[in-house]
């Protein structure tokens, strides 16, 4: 059965001093795919170890389904072999000296179920996976596709309540990247189990993710689904993290001639004189001919991000910025730049609002 | 540019060179066994006998078999015992990192650097005190205090080289901490821990000071200094004394064959990424 789980207030301080986690709460619904993001040192992988069990947290509590697993303020502590879990590790964590399917009756055997409903169970998982003709092999001969499914199989054959993945795709290459992602995402989908992922890549995490959690220095920074940490960026933070190519973000005076020439000085005259605007580059496209442009710059060179072609452009003798550039853009060119829509954010780097000038 | 195929005429004739450098004293005393007395003294070391004679090996034989046997009833307790202290504290020092047990690695590899010349007065001082000088008992408490260090050191690289991981996935998938440790971290170890013995076996079997030094009787005595006995007193009967030091390296020599394979694997589990 699919779990929901509650994260309460967690904290975790390591010995002497260092905050892995500051007060995270958060409340996942069972069958979510939840993503935790986060740059490496975010304490994101400290969180799924408390889930799991791996870890107790200094403060707070985790609840899975309707069992409290952690309490650090009541000194209640389940063991990770009683909270029901399956866990993929970054590495996968293959048992080297067992074959695929020694591997995948591992947790069976442990519990000593019988042999033939061991059997039908590695069986049907691993035809789920894929990967019924790898069960004889050991994991020095396979591919890292394939140690992952044997990693993810072995998660999943108890039929656990809660699937763990810490960091799953970033040991496999660009092109298989892509196949897996879609893979995890359906299979978690079929089997509507509730997954929490852990990344630093905001791709994988776009591509699996119902919801996001954004995890900087231990403290959570905005929970969302994709769209909303894309269109809604909480912070300042968030706007550059989020997004590729990163958003222009400029730290302006009030009185600063670009505020005028956006015309969003009615939006932040009760902030303070101190502002941050963000720009993205896809929501703001540079060109020789627009009638309505909010203003002119000069291109310093024109590149290809992925399969867009971006043109990073002089503006007002000052700031540069990159932006889409229409097909004819050539570097030194004199272009007139429309801003669709831009995000405001105050002194601090809390979210104003976003708008379209 | 040297072409490939140069290349490998000049590795394998500088291994072919070496190889035969090594074996040669191998050789010399393979050899000297078979020749009869007269003709160790006649002829050149590397010339073949004219007759094989196996009555050197009789002789050795019947006046090393008991010092073997002595070294067996020694060597293979006092194995046990380094590499299963060794294990379990090469396990604990690899696993719970903490300052205490940073210093205690730190006292242990200093523990091995010590010339262990230096310990042949105090041991031997302890062993007469507690009154088992002369007994085999003597041999194995002295061989397990000597080399308990180097096993811990050995091991303890060999289970650093195992990704803690694989004992957190075991946790996970609901094994005990002691079904981890059988199941899977000694399994894996298990070549590490198969060299360890082998290093251990034969650093006990091939010592050689605190062997003369332990052996009080010749009742106690072990197989080298007893090989050492076989010069002779007037002239030195130079095919015995080989007879019987090729005896001596058979145990050392059928435990490297038999268990090679893991001895090799063992010392590469550290160098190479992923355990096999």
């Amino acid at each position: 059965m699919a779990a929901g789980i509650i994260i309460d207030d967690v904290t975790k301080v390591f010995p002497p001093n260092v905050v892995a986690l500051k007060n995270v709460s958060l409340k996942i619904k069972p069958g979510e795919f939840f993503v935790v993001l986060g740059p490496s040192g975010s304490g994101k992988t400290t969180l799924l170890r408390i889930i799991a069990g791996l870890e107790v947290p200094t403060k707070g509590r985790v609840i899975i389904g309707d069992e409290v697993v952690v309490d650090a303020n009541e000194g209640i502590y389940v063991e990770p072999r009683d909270r029901n879990i399956g866990m993929v590790f970054q590495n996968w964590a293959l048992y080297p000296h067992m074959t695929a399917y020694d591997n995948i009756a591992f947790p069976l055997r442990i519990k000593k179920l019988p042999k033939d409903e061991i059997d039908k169970r590695v069986r049907e998982v691993a035809e789920a996976l894929e990967i019924s003709d790898l069960l004889y092999r050991k994991p020095a001969h396979m591919s890292g596709g394939q140690q992952q499914r044997v990693a993810v199989a072995r998660a999943l054959v108890k039929q656990p309540n809660v699937l763990l993945l810490d960091e799953p795709f970033s040991n496999l290459d660009a092109r298989i990247r892509i196949t897996a992602r879609e893979f995890v995402r359906e299979l978690q989908k079929n089997l509507g189990i509730t997954t929490i992922l852990v990344t630093h890549d905001q791709a994988d995490a776009f591509a699996v993710g119902d919801r996001i959690m954004i995890l900087k220095s231990g403290i959570a920074q905005q929970i969302g689904p994709p769209e909303e940490l894309y269109g809604k960026p909480a912070n300042v933070f968030i706007a550059g993290f989020i997004g590729d190519p990163p958003m222009n973000l400029f730290k302006l005076k009030i009185d600063h001639p670009l505020i005028d020439t956006l015309n969003v000085k009615g939006y932040i005259t009760k902030h303070g004189n101190i502002v941050y605007v963000g720009i993205r580059p896809d929501e703001a496209i540079a060109s020789t001919s627009l009638e309505n442009a909010h203003f002119i710059g000069k291109v310093i060179l024109v590149e290809y991000v992925g399969s867009r072609r971006y043109a990073k452009v002089n503006i007002l003798n000052e700031i540069s910025m990159r932006v889409l550039a229409e097909e004819n853009i050539r570097d030194g060119d004199e272009v007139r730049i429309y801003v669709k829509k831009l995000h405001l954010f105050n002194s601090n780097g809390k979210r104003i609002c976003t708008i379209n000038p | 540019m040297i072409s490939f195929k140069t290349k490998m005429i000049i590795a394998y004739t500088v291994l072919v060179l070496l190889t035969f450098f090594w074996m040669l004293p191998f050789y010399v005393a393979l050899v000297t066994s078979l020749k009869s007395h007269e003709e160790t003294y006649t002829t050149n070391v590397l010339q073949p006998p004219s007759a094989a004679n196996i009555i050197p090996w009789f002789i050795a034989w019947s006046r090393v078999s008991r010092a073997f046997i002595n070294s067996i009833l020694v060597s293979i307790p006092a194995t046990f015992l380094c590499v299963l202290a060794g294990t379990l504290a090469g396990y604990y020092l690899s696993r719970f990192v903490s300052k205490v047990n940073r210093l205690l690695f730190f006292l242990i590899a200093i523990a091995t650097f010590i010339p262990y010349q230096i310990l042949l007065i105090p041991m031997t001082m302890f062993l007469s005190t507690v009154g088992i000088m002369g007994t085999h008992l003597s041999f194995i408490i002295t061989y397990t205090i000597l080399l308990s260090p180097w096993a811990t050191l050995i091991s303890a690289a060999f289970f650093l080289a195992i990704p803690k991981e694989l004992e957190e996935a075991a946790q996970i998938d609901g094994a005990s901490p002691v079904q981890s440790f059988f199941k899977i971290v000694l399994p894996v170890a298990l070549p590490g821990i198969i060299s360890t013995t082998i290093i251990i076996f034969m650093s006990i079997w091939n010592e050689f000071l605190f062997a003369v030094t332990l052996s009080t009787s010749p009742i106690i005595r072990t197989i080298q200094p007893e090989v050492a006995n076989l010069r002779g007193t007037t002239t030195v009967a130079w095919n015995t004394l080989m007879a019987g030091s090729l005896i001596a390296i058979l145990p050392p020599l059928v435990i490297t064959l038999a268990l090679g394979k893991y001895f090799i694997r063992g010392l590469l589990a550290g160098a190479l990424k992923g355990v096999r």
